[in-house]
């Protein structure tokens, strides 16, 4: 599956503030609703998803990236959506690094099995320096939009 | 130096996904030695979640890891173990 497809301006949010890691996730979550990616009515259920899931372990990967993510009764399909910490956040990280860049997934609870293929390609794309660069310069969703497309086209090769 | 490998499948029903590969960089740090892994042809940095996570491994993956340095065997014995023990 061609995971980078997933993405359109709406599921890009650049500069959320830089707050504890509870709140800066509640924000991101709020911001999809409200551009519309999730229904306004399950952010409170998403969130609460999303941190019992940290509760487990952080989900702070090292090098400045979270993927908080969580499997959803109901939902129709996966939703990928990245936002980035400009000030950065304690995420806990294995590293210690704080994070600057989020990676949220979020599965059907029905349909839970591509959640390794989709690590894969985030996990992808996150390693490599130069994405992890650009991404913070972006100006605009739609030049994130075109990275991650760009990149993923790269890594297929 | 010291240079030990080590098979072992991924039984796990939802496969090396951020929690267990987070698991096995904290105890691969815990040791001095350099760790690598390989599956289907690639390797990556066993200290590194992020490249653990590019592998991919579903359940049924099979895993070889090796350790180069101080206690090598012994680190490769407990990342067996700790792959061995998922069961989510």
């Amino acid at each position: 599956m061609d995971f980078a497809k997933l993405f359109t301006d709406s599921r890009i949010v650049l500069g959320l503030e830089s707050l504890d890691k509870d709140t800066v996730l509640a924000n991101f979550v709020k911001a999809l609703a409200e551009n519309e990616v999730i229904d306004k009515d399950s952010v409170k259920e998403v969130i609460s998803a999303l941190l019992k899931r940290e509760a487990l372990g952080s989900t702070g990967i090292g090098r400045g990236i979270g993927i908080p993510h969580a499997k959803l009764k109901g939902l129709p399909e996966v939703v990928v959506a990245i936002a980035t910490v400009p000030g950065g956040v304690d995420f806990n990280s294995v590293d210690g690094e704080h994070v600057n860049a989020i990676f949220l997934i979020l599965s059907p609870q029905e349909d839970a099995d591509k959640h390794v293929s989709i690590l894969k390609w985030a996990s992808s794309l996150v390693r490599n320096g130069d994405f992890r660069a650009f991404l913070q310069r972006a100006k605009s969703p739609a030049e994130a939009v075109a990275l991650v497309a760009e990149m993923s086209e790269e890594l297929a090769q | 130096m010291v240079e030990f490998s080590g098979k072992v499948e991924v039984i796990n029903k939802h496969g090396l996904h951020a929690r267990p590969a987070t698991q096995f960089v904290r105890v691969a740090n815990g040791y001095s030695c350099d760790i690598s892994v390989v599956f289907d042809g690639t390797e990556v940095n066993g200290k590194s979640v992020i490249e653990m996570m590019t592998l991919g491994a579903e359940c049924g993956a099979l895993l070889v890891i090796t350790a180069r340095g101080k206690n090598a065997p012994e680190a490769v014995t407990a990342l067996q173990e700790l792959v061995s023990s998922w069961d989510n």
